[in-house]
């Protein structure tokens, strides 16, 4: 075999593999995707949305508690989540160049593989237990945590992606340091950051565990942060577990809803990051 | 004439390199100042130093004594916000803020600073504009990203916006080197117009370019000054070989 053609079935052989890795990233979540349609989709409908659970044993009802609860319990994630992590992420871009930024970097990257129920332990010894109450504000609080290290790790590589002739385009107008980090560096880093708290924000959407020892559950509607508050990924499990068909019917449509959800967020995530310049700039290099 | 600049034994480091040798040089008012230079020679960090931007550089680090004024620069209370303020910088690459609109662009100095009197911005942006000879290129797109000027429009747009803060010195690191003859033409034209309320300092690669706009070259060479003198003699009359070797073209 000349090596013109030795080159050429090497070269067929890796895209064959890197294709095969392809079907085997896509096909399992088209799978999951389907079957939660298959299962889930007859018991979407309105009431789902708007209507509050039914008392064991009556059929209908919805899950809106559940659905608003996810949702007040993830803009309270977010609120912690994005002021911690992005301030996290400026200090690691622009003073992290030392030890101390080092080990900040290496705990959040642990913070980051920290199995989520330790997180929701963490969350009950210093919100709940003092409280001596389940509430949606401790529930909030563990999802934040959960998200600062992915919000902080992509801040800094934003801000690290902005070119330094940009920081001193500002410095030279005589613009200082602290305006120039936030009206032009973060300013140019936004698209990418954005995307960042929203892959954040998808993760902590589907967080189970931390929710059972913080945000519990409710067969109530509640907006209130000092309450237990239900969720989408709790009021799947309690309805899963049940011996209810009706229940188990809901949870197939709740799980549904909460697919819609992330992937809407993550759509939301693409569509930010195409937008980014820096994050373009980075790919085309 | 009178010094807005006095430079005593300047001296420039990165990390443990040493880059620029005791720079002793004045700066004139109302004139324009050439730096030549081969490449890496420290004509870059020569002008950074004097709007002290040099140090913003990790690791970077200068001594000696930079005076504006009589004031030295370099002293304890002085903030160096306020010393880039007064003294304005014209970057070797033409850096638009992407994110801005051409007259956010040229705004932008004062924005950043909290200005935000809109009248009195639109009177500076377009005399900024025109000093710069933007205006009429950009004047109906306002709007649109700064970015998506060509090369040589984002340079003249980035002089407009170091003119809109009303320095009182230029600083230019080879404006010129993005641009087409024509657009040179023009920034040359700028400087002439500029120098009558400016001192201006300006560095280039091109030694027709000192000839014509400047009164004053100085030449660096591997981080020292050479020799300063009236740019007609060092051009016709340089007192030192290297001098002589380099605007004859023999190295650099
Ligand atoms: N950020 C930096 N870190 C370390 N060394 C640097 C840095 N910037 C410049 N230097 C070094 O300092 C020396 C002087 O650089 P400088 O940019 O001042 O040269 P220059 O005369 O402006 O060159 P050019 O004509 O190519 O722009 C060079 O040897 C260069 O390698
Ligand atoms: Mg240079």
């Amino acid at each position: 075999m000349n090596p013109y053609n030795r080159r050429r079935l090497v070269s067929r052989i890796m895209l064959g593999l890197c294709a095969a890795s392809v079907v085997v990233v896509v096909v399992p979540l088209l799978l999951i995707i389907g079957y939660l349609i298959y299962q889930g989709i007859s018991s979407v409908n309105l009431a789902l949305f708007t209507q509050m659970p039914k008392p064991v044993g009556e059929s209908g009802g919805g899950m809106a508690n559940a659905i608003a609860g996810s949702l007040l319990l993830l803009g309270l994630a977010s609120g912690f989540g994005m002021v911690v992590g992005v301030m996290t992420g400026i200090y690691l871009a622009e003073f992290g160049d030392n030890k101390f930024g080092f080990i900040v970097r290496f705990l959040s990257e642990t913070l980051n593989s920290t199995p989520s129920i330790i997180i929701g332990i963490f969350a009950y010894t210093i919100i709940v237990a003092p409280m001596r109450h389940f509430s949606a504000l401790a529930g909030g609080f563990a999802l934040g945590v959960i998200m600062v290290p992915i919000i902080a790790r992509t801040t800094e590589d934003m801000i690290r992606l902005v070119p330094t002739s940009l920081r001193e385009a500002s410095l030279a107008l005589g613009v200082n340091k602290w305006r120039t980090i936030f009206r032009v560096v973060l300013r140019t880093a936004s698209p990418g950051i954005l995307t960042g708290i929203m892959l954040a924000l998808a993760r902590a959407a589907g967080e189970t565990a931390p929710l059972l020892f913080t945000a519990l559950g409710s067969r109530f509607w509640s907006l209130s942060v000092s309450e237990p508050i239900s969720s989408l990924p709790v009021q799947i499990y309690t309805y899963a577990i049940s011996p209810y068909e009706d229940w188990h019917r809901q949870a197939w449509a709740g799980a549904l809803i909460l697919i819609g959800i992330v992937v809407l967020i993550g759509l939301a995530a693409r569509f930010l990051a195409a937008r980014s310049s820096l994050v373009r700039g980075a790919r085309r290099r | 004439m009178k010094n807005r600049v006095e430079v005593h034994d300047l001296s420039a480091w990165f990390d443990e390199q040493q880059v620029l040798f005791d720079i002793n040089v004045a700066i004139e008012d109302k004139c324009v100042t050439a730096i030549i230079g081969p490449s890496g020679c420290g004509k870059s960090t020569f002008i950074r130093c004097v709007n002290r931007l040099h140090e913003t550089v990790p690791g970077a680090r200068m001594s000696g004594r930079v005076l504006l004024d009589k004031d030295d620069i370099y002293a304890q209370v002085v903030d160096p916000v306020a010393i880039r303020k007064r003294i304005g910088m014209v970057f070797q690459r033409p850096n638009p803020f992407p994110t801005m609109s051409i007259f956010d662009n040229v705004a932008a100095g004062l924005k950043l600073n909290g200005f935000r009197r809109s009248a009195e911005l639109q009177e500076i942006v377009q005399r900024s504009l025109e000093q710069a000879a933007l205006w009429d290129q950009v004047k109906d797109r306002l709007g649109e990203a700064g970015a998506s000027l060509s090369g040589g429009q984002q340079q003249r747009l980035c002089i407009a916006r170091a003119l809109a803060v009303e320095p009182e010195i230029l600083l230019m690191d080879e404006p010129c080197s993005a641009l087409d003859p024509a657009a040179t033409q023009r920034v040359e034209d700028l400087l002439v117009e500029l120098q009558n309320n400016y001192a201006i300092v300006i560095v280039t690669h091109n030694m027709q370019q000192a000839a014509r706009v400047s009164k004053y070259t100085g030449f660096f060479l591997n981080g020292g000054l050479i020799e300063f003198d009236d740019t007609s003699r060092i051009f016709t009359n340089p007192q030192d070989k290297r001098t002589e070797d380099y605007i004859t073209g023999r190295f650099g």
